[in-house]
């Protein structure tokens, strides 16, 4: 243990006072005062920790050593990991700071997305840069038209990587706002694989179909039995099922994905008791997926429920009898849901 | 772009794959145009056809990325249909935006090039037709038209349309098979 403390306090100690180990000294120091301070100075000596941190690394991962243990062979060329490691800890501090300053709040798609493009200029930079022959002064070039051939492609290829990135996460969204593609197949995509099984999802049928149950029993228990009877057979031409259909979707708005409501075609029929349960009408939902799918069939998830005509009793103040009213009862089995197949 | 809700473990590793595939198809065929074409050498077509193929694709994806949002719906689930369940049918959309993408990435392509030189600050070769004087002057008439259209003198724009002809041909052809292949597995 005590071997420990000391090598880390051997790597930490700067060994002139020009070194990269200056500077992740002042960026602790920096750490360690940001702890004791308020909201409006911790931030600014926050940004001088990252700041500090930063420079610190840029400064070590470009030491021969570090430099030669972060190069790997890939297909065609040498890549170098430190302007990935640099580019990284410049955008969580950038895109951390921006919503609270230092505390990470906010580690979004665009921080992912700008992190190659980064890298590469971090890469490239050392090649813009000449040293002044009589001021000793860092100073603006172009690279040799030799070696702008590679310069050029290299920046390319790390921005077709940020492209990728970005793909991912535009799969995201589209998963967001279409949850249900997740209880179907990949197997036959040319774009996308899932990782593990655990990414299969059950449709948002079984949503569908329990908001439209407790939509009916809610407009049953509202009015009267004669009126929810009228309701289901003399509106005309089924309006009843299209005015179910749209208080759902109303239900659900927002609960499920943004865009998944409406790709879901609920079905409705009432007919008279054919199953003999003692029921006076069966009531048959069904909401059918009109989205994507893998075969090219649309799903369907069912749900039966019976209709029995019932007594309730309900006492005002101020009156000796009851009032009773008849309404209709819902009983509804559970969901059914062709299984899934796991693929 | 809606707020991302849920990060999935549905990864876009076939389109990388495939991606690389096809950019290193088209970079092999283009360059073995270029070169008999242009006369620029092995390395400097490859390197040519490298570049101006990267920058096509990166382009091509930044294309997506922007007018993904400004879709119809109805375009957009059949987008995320073939992006995640596979190409099941091609509606004659699909033939006229290959057909614009073709046309785009030639444009682009020629750009590219002549970008590529501006940066690699390679001037452009003096023309050598003083050298190629007719001999016999009685031909001069034909033999002037012919040398024009079809000589050894370096077209740029029809070597680079040939070289994305070919490779665009390679990939619909590999695109082809694929999809045949897919039909032919599915159990019915």
């Amino acid at each position: 243990m005590k071997d420990l403390v000391a090598s880390f306090r051997g790597f930490l100690t700067p060994p002139q006072s020009a070194s990269w180990q200056t500077l992740m000294l002042l960026s602790l120091f920096s750490v360690f005062i940001a702890s004791f301070l308020t909201p409006i100075p911790q931030s600014f000596v926050s940004f001088w920790g990252w700041f500090f941190l930063i420079t610190s690394v840029w400064w070590f991962v470009y030491q021969k050593d570090v430099k030669s243990a972060l190069t790997f062979n890939v297909v065609f060329s040498k890549v170098f990991l430190g302007p990935w490691i640099v580019s990284t800890l410049i955008c969580v501090a950038v895109f951390g700071s921006w919503v609270d300053f230092g505390k990470l709040g906010s580690i979004t798609p665009p921080m992912f997305i700008c992190i190659p493009p980064l890298a590469a200029f971090i890469d490239i930079a050392p090649q813009f840069i000449k040293t002044n022959p009589v001021l000793k002064t860092p100073e603006f070039t172009l690279p040799k038209t030799g070696k702008r051939q590679g310069v050029v492609l290299f920046v390319l290829s790390y921005f077709l990587i940020a492209c990728w990135i970005q793909f991912y996460f535009l799969l995201q969204v589209w998963l967001g706002a279409y949850p249900s593609l997740l209880s179907d197949d990949f197997s036959r995509s040319s774009f996308v694989v899932r990782a593990s099984q655990s990414s299969f999802q059950s449709s948002r049928g079984r949503d569908v179909l329990n908001a439209a149950e407790n939509e009916l029993r809610d407009r049953f228990d509202n009015q009267t039995w004669s009126e929810t009877e009228r309701w289901l057979f003399e509106t005309k031409g089924d309006t009843w099922v299209k005015d179910l259909q749209s208080s759902v979707q109303k239900r659900l708005k927002g609960k499920l994905g943004s865009g998944e409501v409406e790709l879901w075609q609920l079905g409705a029929k009432v007919a008279g008791d054919t199953y003999d349960s003692g029921a006076l009408y069966n009531l048959g939902l069904e909401a059918t997926w009109t989205g994507p799918s893998a075969d090219g069939k649309n799903l369907k998830v069912t749900k039966n429920c019976e209709i029995i005509p019932k007594r309730v009793f309900s006492r005002r103040a101020n009156s000796t009898l009851p009032d009773t009213k008849m309404v209709g009862k819902l009983s509804c089995t559970d969901v059914n849901e062709p299984k899934l197949k796991k693929v | 772009m809606p707020p991302i809700t849920t990060y999935t473990d549905v990864l876009p590793l076939r389109a990388v794959a495939f991606q690389l595939l096809f950019m290193f198809m088209a970079i092999a065929i283009e360059a073995a145009v270029l070169n008999q074409r242009l006369n620029l050498g092995r390395k400097v077509s490859m390197q040519y056809s490298a570049t101006v193929n990267l920058l096509t694709t990166v382009l091509g994806w930044m294309v997506l990325f922007s007018i993904e949002p400004w879709l119809p719906t109805p375009a957009r689930l059949f987008l995320i249909e073939s992006v995640f369940y596979g190409v099941r049918s091609i509606p004659s959309e699909v033939i006229i935006a290959g057909f614009l993408m073709f046309v785009m990435t030639f444009a682009l392509k020629l750009q590219g090039i002549e970008l590529l030189e501006v940066i690699l600050e390679k001037a452009p070769k003096p023309e050598a037709k003083a050298e190629s004087a007719p001999k016999f002057r009685k031909f001069q008439g034909y033999q002037r038209h012919a040398d024009r259209t079809f000589g050894n003198e370096p077209n740029r724009p029809l070597a680079v349309l040939w070289a994305n002809a070919f490779s665009f041909t390679a990939i619909v052809m590999i695109l082809a098979i694929r999809l045949l292949v897919d039909q032919l597995n599915v159990p019915s």
